[in-house]
């Protein structure tokens, strides 16, 4: 069927065009413009502009990426070959403060106890308080009445196997005593014939009950694998893996410095290059500390934002 | 030098010549889209922005209307989508009936010619997404597939709602009509 009505309204198309635009409509459309603008030519102005904000994304997704993997992806280094543990620094739930008391060597089993007391206040139930006695005594060490150099070590991590035993319980063969506070998690591990890691707290949840349980002036006693006649030989050796530790951490460093010098540097000299005169990045270093100072303007906003960014290698 | 050339060279008058070449159509067909004035006003504004800072991508001079009004169609389109005036329901898909009978009571084009008044009122009062596709397909010549692709909706709801406009058109028409027959007689009475 034919459609008269379209027909009609086609036909009286000019007829039903009644309504007027504002009179001073123009006015506004040419205060709204930028006129002082160069002649246009086909296609320029948009492809610029959408690669002006091209330019931006990309950079700011680059010196976003670049920052990450900076600041963020610095995984602490572990001593693998350091026979360290933590000798003293062990609290439970309450507020213990256990000390470290060495005990005296059994030289039959060929073992050294670490000998690990409460302290005054042994409420269990109470708020927990953390406190770390350590104690570096690297320099003098009695060789049969303390312990050896690397538990005394203030390092967090226990490599070496540590049989722990609770006097008042001598049949339980492993025993974990952890800080409650949240940032310092500390285990002892005791399995004699064993080799393997030892595990943290955190890994195995039944240790940590057992320290809760632990009764009133309950002594640890961790026995460290450690033979006598070999002291000497482990602190040699301990004293070359911390040299070469420290080689490797400069080497980190000087690394970390050199791509971030490049990076920051590339950003530096090609930001406005790259934004189309929108974003300056200023790099700032004078050997201690890098400041990052970023500058973006265009026709409707402009940010300054200084970033400190540390010193070098840190 | 031809009009579009002198504006690509920024020339003022040149502005001012094309915005009053064009600027009555686009705003009624701003308004037919909005249906309210302040909006097309708007629409119209930055429409204008869009073709001055653009007509450097227009090579074929020939298509400067064309092209102006799809600017125009497209930003009304999207004010009304930030409205959230335009909303497509999953009915619209489906097929309508439209009855023909309606039609047929006011066929006859000398009385479209008369009830002028009429038939523009009825397309104000048109709801939006009815009297969006019937504006672009009557008034603008849009096909159902231009449409679909502006609106995106597929051509058949395009279609759906295009005779859904006319019928709903129809009935408010009639229904003006037959009031206004009902004032003429109670004037006529007095």
């Amino acid at each position: 069927m034919e459609d008269k009505l379209k027909k009609f309204i086609q036909r009286s198309k000019t007829e039903f065009n009644r309504e007027e635009p504002r009179p001073d409509l123009f006015d506004k459309i040419m205060e709204n413009m930028d006129t002082e603008q160069t002649p246009l030519v086909a296609g320029k102005k948009l492809i610029s502009t959408r690669m002006n904000w091209l330019a931006v994304a990309a950079s700011l997704a680059l010196l976003i990426s670049c920052c990450w993997f900076l600041f963020y992806s610095n995984k602490p280094i572990y001593i693998q070959n350091t026979q360290v543990a933590s000798g003293p620094i062990i609290t439970t739930k309450n507020q213990a403060i256990i000390t470290n008391e060495i005990s005296s060597t059994s030289t039959a089993g060929k073992e050294q106890d670490i000998q690990i007391e409460k302290g005054t206040n042994n409420k269990t139930d109470q708020t927990p308080v953390a406190q770390l006695k350590s104690k570096n005594n690297r320099t003098a060490i009695p060789s049969n009445e303390r312990l050896p150099a690397i538990l005394q070590s203030n390092s967090l991590t226990a490599h070496k196997p540590i049989q722990s035993i609770i006097t008042d319980e001598p049949k339980v063969n492993e025993q974990i005593a952890e800080t409650s506070n949240s940032d310092q998690k500390i285990s002892l591990q005791s399995n004699v014939t064993s080799n393997d890691p030892a595990p943290s707290m955190t890994q195995n949840p039944t240790m940590a009950n057992q320290v809760s349980r632990m009764p009133e002036g309950a002594k640890i006693i961790a026995s460290l694998p450690v033979a006598n006649s070999s002291k000497s030989e482990s602190l040699q050796k301990s004293k070359k893996s911390e040299d070469l530790a420290e080689e490797d951490t400069e080497q980190d460093n000087s690394l970390q410095s050199t791509i971030k010098k490049g990076i920051f540097g590339f950003l530096s000299k090609n930001a406005k290059k790259l934004t189309g005169n929108t974003l300056s990045i200023k790099n700032s270093d004078n050997g201690d500390y890098t400041v990052l100072a970023l500058h973006y303007k265009n026709d409707k906003i402009e940010i300054s934002k200084d970033i400190n960014l540390g010193s070098f290698g840190e | 030098m031809h009009l579009v050339d002198r504006v690509k060279q920024r020339d003022h008058k040149a502005y001012k010549e094309l915005y009053d070449l064009y600027a009555k159509p686009m705003y009624n067909l701003c308004f037919r889209f909005l249906n309210h004035h302040d909006d097309a006003n708007d629409v119209l504004q930055e429409s204008f922005i869009k073709i001055f800072e653009n007509i450097g991508q227009l090579n074929n001079k020939e298509l400067l209307s064309a092209w102006i009004k799809r600017i125009c169609t497209n930003t009304a389109i999207q004010a009304l989508k930030q409205n959230k005036k335009l909303k497509f329901d999953e009915l619209d898909d489906q097929p309508t009936m439209i009855n023909l009978h309606d039609e047929d009571e006011i066929i006859h084009e000398e009385e479209y010619q008369q009830n002028l008044d009429l038939v523009y009122d009825a397309i104000q009062k048109l709801p939006d997404r009815y009297r969006v596709v019937f504006t672009m397909h009557v008034m603008e010549e849009y096909s159902h597939e231009e449409i679909s692709k502006m609106l995106g909706i597929v051509s058949g709801t395009s279609r759906s709602q295009y005779l859904r406009a006319k019928q709903k058109l129809i009935e408010i028409i009639k229904k003006n009509k037959h009031h206004g027959r009902q004032i003429e007689k109670i004037y006529s009475a007095i």
